[in-house]
């Protein structure tokens, strides 16, 4: 069960050198963007949701109904627009982002009135073949837990790749790997497909 | 290796993963980003006259207040400095020693040998060190370690895994379930700490933290994923891992100094 994370864990100690190169050329330019941001660059922050958006449409999406992550994504963004002054390291931009959506994912369920479960219910089922399936599959990955979940859906519906949520979610390269590994092993059990 | 299309697309082609990427892709995001709010957009600002024409009548008449102020009250003033300055006691000689801290570098000249005698004890006075500090030479992993840790939320936030740590080893396994639920939370709030704390440390170059932080990592992961009723092979799992990893010992190590130097 740790052989991978040790392999993990081994394989970031050897990339240490030549990484650090690059992570701070993507720190500073990401510092660059987030400072342009902070004095009104529209331009910047269009940049900035292109890099985090499937980020946070993936968090949002492991954890409220569909149809209301679109307004929620943008939600998230204008919040954090409001909030950026009292970001202290702009490095840990990702993180922070990613707790702002979780917690704006708690707010919409805190708010939620049951009229709007009902809506949902009637939505799935006037669904049918390869929609009920996908809706199916999203809902199986949803009961999975939260790390594997998040993980699982930036990996299958937002297209990212491993290292690339690992950058973004600020996640070890290794926890990203775990929990994909992990959670696809638990979704397949789930699914009843043979691993 | 056999994930390798599920981490990064590389590798053989997982079928089972392809066609659950066809079948969710339709979820996947394609929104743009808002329009920022009007108060918060750059705007070009007009060079305003008005502005610069008070700014200037402002400054020129400070000045002009400034001048006569000066030339008022100049001839009596300079009587009652010179008189101030002749009523003053001479400075002593440690006093001086004291103002003048290049003597303690520079070598004393030969000549006044009693200015030398009278300036050797007043380098301690000045310097006043405790009686043990801690120096590079000494042991100079530990000395980086504890420089770099002296950031007290990191240190704080050491304790607290070391806490929960030091817990999750004593989770009894005699009882027919084991409860961990305390564990899984108080583990799912250290992670999005470990995450940004890490970040900091990685961003500083605080290479040290930054890896005893993504060691922790997994574990915070495993513990906040624990099934609500987990059987005794996967909690003893997780404890043999902290154990073989000593990483009770290892956060104490980092967490200490840094608590007594930020203390200092």
């Amino acid at each position: 069960m740790y052989e991978i994370e040790s392999d993990g864990l081994l394989l970031v100690a050897r990339q240490t050198q030549p990484a650090i190169a690059t992570e701070e050329d993507r720190s500073s330019e990401q510092s660059r963007l987030i400072e342009a941001v902070r004095q009104g660059d529209q331009d910047a922050f269009g940049r900035l949701y292109d890099l985090y958006a499937p980020m946070v449409h993936g968090i949002l999406l492991a954890r409220v109904p569909v149809s209301d992550v679109d307004d929620l994504v943008q939600d998230v963004f204008l919040v954090a627009l409001r909030k950026l002054s009292t970001l202290r390291d702009d490095n840990a931009f990702g993180g922070w982002l990613a707790m702002i959506a979780r917690n704006r994912a708690m707010d919409f369920h805190r708010k939620k009135r049951e009229t709007e479960e009902l809506q949902e219910t009637v939505a799935v089922k006037a669904e049918a073949g390869s929609d009920a399936e996908a809706r199916r599959v999203l809902e199986v990955i949803r009961e999975l837990p939260e790390s594997y979940s998040e993980t699982l859906i930036m990996r299958l519906v937002e297209g990212m790749t491993g290292p690339e949520i690992a950058l973004r979610t600020g996640l070890t390269p290794a926890s990203v790997r775990v929990n994909l590994h992990r959670g696809m092993k638990l979704l397949r059990e789930k699914l009843g497909l043979e691993g | 290796m056999k994930d390798d299309y599920l981490w990064d697309g590389s590798g053989d082609i997982d079928p089972e993963v392809e066609r659950l990427e066809n079948l969710l892709g339709r979820y996947r995001h394609t929104g743009t980003a808002p329009r920022m709010p009007v108060a918060m957009m750059a705007t070009p600002r007009r060079f305003n006259w008005t502005r610069l024409a008070i700014a200037a009548a402002l400054v020129l008449t400070l000045a002009g207040a400034l001048l006569l102020a000066l030339n008022y009250g100049a001839g009596d003033s300079d009587k009652e400095i010179i008189a101030d300055r002749t009523e003053q006691p001479a400075p002593e000689s440690k006093d001086l020693l004291y103002r003048q801290p290049p003597l303690v570098v520079t070598p004393p000249a030969p000549e006044p040998k009693q200015a030398i005698a009278a300036a050797k004890p007043a380098p301690r006075s000045i310097k006043r060190k405790p009686e043990k500090v801690a120096s590079p030479a000494d042991d100079p992993w530990q000395f980086s370690s504890t420089a770099a840790m002296a950031d007290l939320e990191t240190a704080r936030y050491l304790e607290r895994a070391e806490v929960l740590l030091r817990s999750f080893r004593n989770v009894s396994e005699t009882g027919e379930s084991i409860d961990v639920a305390l564990e899984k939370e108080q583990s799912r709030d250290l992670l999005y700490k470990n995450i940004l704390l890490r970040r900091t440390a990685e961003a500083k170059g605080n290479l040290p933290v930054s890896d005893l932080l993504g060691s922790l990592e997994p574990i915070l992961i495993d513990i906040a994923n624990l099934p609500e009723s987990p059987t005794r092979q996967e909690v003893q799992l997780i404890k043999d891992f902290i154990r073989q990893k000593e990483m009770v010992a290892t956060i104490q190590v980092y967490s200490s100094p840094a608590i007594s130097v930020d203390a200092r």
